[in-house]
């Protein structure tokens, strides 16, 4: 038996120990915002937080991820409001297939919380372990700096 | 892919990691990031029955400076390390540490990665090779090499040995500085150069007993030595380098006392190249070109990564320039 705090609920799970975070999330708590790419740590889109850090969730045990506050895509969002890295990359056209969108989202806003206000090198970089196959790179890039303007009340470098 | 089944323990003091380890020796595999561990498991590369989480071990997750160094818990996040340097420091002399130390580590992977890569991980990242790295239905078609218990090398046919390469970044720069690493087993504690650590054996590329871990990396203060790490790799993130060079300079009155590289990426173990001066030289682009042809001369990749060896080995010629003239006062 494993408890998981995911996005703010406990979850009491059965779970054999061989099962990753990603399949308990996607599986078991039917969170499908949680994306299986690669599957192997090269792509991020599983990416989901882990105390408020960006982890990537295939490579992680489930049991690994107990007594930790799980934040998958489903939970960023508080009360029907958009969180500000969300509401960017609406606004400025970061979405295109959005297969990678959930990992890019929890990545650029863990990123924000560390560095609020980041030169448009350092949040690709800060992304360069998130792959999006669409390469709309530089629409994803404009939503991270748009929403740094956002959580910084209008200022950026 | 799925992993196959597997039980798990989350042990929480060093001392009951080090009874599980004792107990299952290789039937059990030490996961600590787990960023590469994890993809070799789905490939079928590693088949534990036992897999032994370190997650919870705090006690080698510390970062301590203390007279002789920087001491480093094995299991701290490489994201750790970068936020460390930050802290007040005891000295002058550790606090100069960080600056090669996280050089080499801004190099691996990706840094939305380095929350969850550890410093012991990567060092004991296992050998990596395109014939080995590969599913288990493409590897049985090939036919076993050396490194899955089979009796050939498909990367050189006329091989009697495994030639699988040690990609990991963090090494040559480590080696670089004289660190060390603490190898635990139950019954003692062993001090050991991170360069002696690596057998140069593709097969098991790690001189660890099976009852061991290890505990802490260790990083003497640098005195008057500068050390750079360059790297080359397809991409420029989330990738292994196609080959990697760290340098390090000493000078003495304005003459270069003590030089050596340590290459990455070439073959089962970091290539460390040093070569002593019988006089005093001027540290100018003469004594630069000169210095990485040794590397050059000592680098001997086969053809195992996606790069050519030919290539490889110009590039750690010149890998080995671009680092010394980085040093260049």
């Amino acid at each position: 038996m494993i408890i998981l705090k995911v996005n703010g609920r406990e979850h009491v799970l059965d779970v054999p120990d061989h099962k990753t975070l990603l399949e308990v999330l996607r599986g078991d708590l039917e969170l499908t915002g949680v994306k299986e790419g690669c599957d192997r740590g090269e792509c991020g889109a599983c990416t989901v937080l882990i105390d408020g850090k960006p982890y990537r969730s295939c490579m992680m045990l489930a049991a690994e991820a107990q007594g930790k506050e799980i934040v998958t895509i489903e939970g960023l969002a508080k009360n029907g409001t958009l969180h500000p890295v969300q509401e960017s990359f609406v606004n400025n056209q970061g979405v295109q297939c959005g297969f990678c969108t959930p990992g890019m989202v929890l990545t650029a806003s863990a990123f924000l919380e560390e560095n609020p206000k980041p030169t448009r090198d350092e949040a690709a970089k800060a992304i360069s372990g998130n792959i999006c196959r669409c390469t709309g790179y530089t629409k994803i890039i404009d939503s991270i700096m748009d929403a740094s303007q956002k959580v910084n009340g209008g200022v950026s470098r | 892919m799925r992993l196959r089944s597997f039980t798990t323990f989350q042990p929480k003091t060093l001392q009951e990691a080090l009874f599980l380890r004792h107990k299952y020796k290789r039937n059990a595999v030490l996961k600590a990031g787990g960023t590469s561990l994890i993809p070799e498991m789905r490939l079928g590369l590693k088949k534990p029955d036992y897999v032994i989480l370190l997650d919870l071990v705090e006690e080698i997750r510390v970062i301590e400076e203390k007279d002789d160094g920087l001491h480093i818990g094995a299991m701290a996040s490489l994201q750790q390390i970068k936020k460390a340097k930050l802290n007040v420091h005891q000295s002058a002399a550790v606090a100069n540490l960080y600056g090669p130390l996280i050089e080499a580590i801004d190099q691996v992977s990706a840094p939305s990665m380095h929350y969850q890569s550890t410093i012991g991980g990567n060092l004991c990242q296992d050998t990596r090779c395109i014939y080995y790295d590969q599913s288990e239905f493409w590897r049985e078609i090939k036919g076993l090499c050396f490194k899955q218990g089979g009796d050939r090398c498909h990367a050189v046919p006329a091989a009697k040995s495994c030639h699988s390469v040690y990609q990991g970044d963090l090494a040559p720069a480590l080696i670089c500085m004289d660190a060390e690493v603490s190898v635990s087993s139950p019954k003692k504690t062993q001090i050991v150069k991170i360069a002696d650590l690596f057998s140069g054996n593709g097969i098991t590329p790690l001189r660890l007993p099976a009852n061991s871990l290890i505990t802490e990396i260790i990083i003497p203060p640098l005195g008057t030595k500068k050390i750079a790490y360059e790297k080359l790799s397809d991409r420029g993130a989330l990738d292994y380098p196609v080959a990697g060079v760290a340098a390090f300079v000493k000078m003495r009155d304005g003459f270069v006392e003590e030089h050596g590289f340590v290459a990455t990426s070439i073959g089962p173990a970091p290539l460390v190249v040093t070569a002593p001066l019988l006089n005093a030289r001027r540290f100018d682009e003469d004594f630069i070109s000169q210095a990485a042809g040794a590397v050059f001369k000592k680098a001997r990749p086969v053809a195992n990564t996606s790069a050519a060896p030919a290539y490889r080995r110009q590039m750690v010629k010149t890998l080995a320039e671009k680092a010394l003239r980085r040093l260049l006062p």
